[in-house]
């Protein structure tokens, strides 16, 4: 007698063995089709949204360096807190001669209302904009290699005012203004190059009694890194505004960013920062501000998954386990009959194992074709998730195998351990009604 | 030449001995009858003969084999290929038509299928069972009584235990499916040891055994 059956024996062996039991059989591998269609859509729209949050939470400041704001939040000649610390040259200054700061790049806001003016997929536009003041030391050498970061108003007959734009101001515009007036989406490597013009002390709700001065711009970079609210440009720029519109007030600076002499030096950096009123931010903080909530999103998630997990899976164990129990008496009639325990557990490890494996493989792939629905489904109807990410669903192949791998153990192993207790027990006591 | 040899089998449940010290000695083809009061063990002795109930002392050779020092997968290939068993219950799976009950034993032992089937379509062509696609619990005790009958002779056994095999059946349809186990004992040499109650048939055995206090005792 040969351990392995020929397929057209197995069919029949599996024919004859499920003949009126099929309803159950198909209920349990439906509750484990669910269980894994469940588990894959959870785990992809878990991750995507993950990545989704990771995206519009993560920074670039690097780990030695502090920024400096003050508590409320400013944008451009906005105010939304009064009263609150405002950054001085007086600070500055403090902060530049503390033995554990090794540079200090300042970043000024104009103070004076702006409008820019272009052409956009050959449409003429306007906007009024924030011009934010930043050091080239600040943006690197990396992002300034081909831009020249040095520009005053007597340069503007030669040259280009140089732009750099947020990223997620790209998103932006992408998800609300180029939606809602049916412009094109703009990528950061579309935009570079695109020329524009300027105009300082003129808006569409502010005019200052000064002239209004006009240059011609172009954005040279986006960064991750800028302020959202505002246009960065450089800053010996933006102070010769603010002098030349208001000579009588005194220089504030919208932020500070502080690059420590050593890491280690940060967190007693923050600590003399909060101590004076403003606010200090790090990588760090960014970044644990970000892991709470990407966290408890995806705690939620998985918490969800794993409740639905459990209750399919325990479904699907329980109808395993009772289909063998109903049939120790069938399994001891061929027990008794001759049929070896070897060929028993291998027609059984077919019809629980691979028959399982095969209904999981197919429940997840369903889970794929649904998550990725929803996230088309999504992204259709949200225009900042479309311009945010390309998909709402992840597929990490490990992790979905493993999903499976572990559910397929669980499911069948359980049922299998149950089988293994048949298989010793006497036969005279399975045949006992 | 014996085919079954039992010596000194005790089996006891609890604290109650059923068996005690019984000795057997079954040769080919002969038939055997075994009787008894009811309750005294006689289900009990078939299936420690069929070697369904391991839980016993003495020792028990079947085909020159000690069950006793057989791994699970060589008692599955004794039962297979030397013995043969009618239950009294029958044990027919009720979703299966009378050929595939029959046939069971092959499909799941990987034998050759087409040859159990003609095999089998003559036994229970012999035994007058319909060969259809009704289910056997819908078939009448008797067609059932029968179709185990038939399940029991498909791998040509050496020894066909049956547990009252006639239990269910009408004098005349008793008498038939002796004469068919007859002929076929003829045919096939197998030992047929039957537990009997019916005295005609105990007429037909070649040996008739009573149990009593927990061994065997011959009669006339």
């Amino acid at each position: 007698m040969e351990l392995f059956m020929k397929p057209s024996e197995v069919k029949l062996a599996l024919h004859l063995w499920n003949r009126g039991h099929w309803k159950d059989y198909i209920f349990s591998q439906g509750m484990l089709f669910t269980a894994s269609l469940l588990l894959v859509f959870f785990l992809t729209i878990g991750l995507g949204v993950q990545n989704l949050l990771d995206r519009f939470l993560s920074n670039d400041l690097p780990a030695e360096q502090v920024r400096v704001t003050p508590a409320g939040l400013q944008a451009g000649f906005f105010q939304t807190e009064t009263g609150g610390m405002e950054i001085t040259e007086e600070i500055k200054n403090e902060l530049e001669s503390s033995p554990l700061v090794e540079r200090v790049d300042p970043q000024i806001y104009a103070h004076v209302p702006a409008l820019l003016r272009g052409q956009l997929g050959g449409q003429p536009y306007y906007t009024d904009i924030t011009l934010e003041g930043v050091t080239g030391e600040f943006l690197g050498d990396s992002l300034l290699k081909d831009i020249d970061w040095s520009y005053m108003l007597e340069d503007s007959s030669s040259s280009f005012l140089p732009i750099i734009l947020s990223e997620n101001l790209l998103i932006l515009y992408n998800a609300g203004f180029a939606e809602s007036n049916d412009l094109l989406g703009l990528t950061p490597e579309g935009v570079l190059g695109t020329e524009c013009i300027v105009t300082l002390g003129r808006s569409s709700i502010a005019n200052l009694d000064h002239p209004p001065v006009t240059v011609r711009a172009r954005i040279e970079a986006t960064s991750r890194n800028m302020n959202l609210f505002a246009i960065g440009v450089p800053f010996e720029f933006v102070d010769e505004m603010n002098s030349m519109f208001l000579p009588d007030d005194t220089r504030r600076y919208s932020a500070l960013v502080l690059t420590a002499k050593t890491a280690e030096d940060v967190p007693e950096i923050v600590r003399a920062v909060e101590e004076t009123g403003l606010r200090a931010e790090t990588r760090r903080g960014i970044a644990q501000k970000a892991e709470i909530l990407v966290g408890a999103v995806t705690a939620a998630l998985a918490a969800l998954a794993a409740a639905i997990l459990l209750s399919a899976l325990s479904s699907a164990i329980h109808t395993l386990v009772a289909d063998l129990k109903n049939r120790r008496f069938a399994l001891g009639v061929l027990m008794a009959l001759g049929t070896p325990h070897n060929r028993l557990a291998m027609i059984f490890a077919f019809q629980i194992f691979f028959m399982s494996f095969v209904t999981m493989v197919l429940g997840a792939a369903l889970g794929c074709i649904f998550s990725w629905g929803a996230s088309s489904a999504l992204l259709s109807l949200s225009p900042v998730l479309r311009a945010s990410v390309d998909s709402l669903a992840v597929f990490p192949a490990t992790w979905l195998a493993t999903g499976i791998g572990v559910m397929l153990a669980t499911s069948t192993g359980a049922a299998y351990i149950f089988f293994g207790r048949i298989l010793k027990t006497p036969v005279t006591r399975l045949l006992r009604p | 030449m014996s085919i079954i040899e039992a010596r000194n089998i005790s089996r006891s449940f609890d604290d109650m001995n059923v068996l005690s010290g019984l000795n057997l000695d079954v040769r080919k083809g002969e038939f055997l009858a075994i009787t008894g009061k009811s309750g005294v063990g006689k289900s009990t002795l078939l299936a420690i003969l069929g070697t369904h109930d391991l839980n016993h002392d003495g020792t028990l050779i079947v085909a020159d084999k000690d069950t006793g020092k057989l791994s699970s997968s060589e008692l599955a290939v004794l039962r297979r290929e030397y013995l043969g068993f009618v239950f009294q219950d029958f044990h027919l799976l009720p979703s299966l038509t009378a050929m595939e009950n029959v046939i069971l034993p092959v499909v799941f032992s990987g034998g050759n299928l087409e040859y159990a089937r003609n095999h089998a379509g003559e036994v229970l062509e012999k035994l007058s069972v319909r060969i259809d696609d009704t289910p056997t619990s819908l078939l009448s005790r008797g067609e059932r009584q029968r179709v185990a009958v038939a399940r029991g002779l498909v791998n040509k056994p050496s020894v066909l235990l049956a547990d009252e095999p006639s239990a269910s059946l009408d004098e005349e349809s008793e008498q038939t499916l002796f004469d068919l186990l007859d002929d076929l004992r003829k045919q096939q040499n197998f030992a047929l040891i039957a537990v009997v109650h019916s005295t005609v048939i105990l007429h037909r055995a070649d040996r008739v055994l009573e149990l009593k206090d927990g061994t065997l005792h011959e009669t006339v």
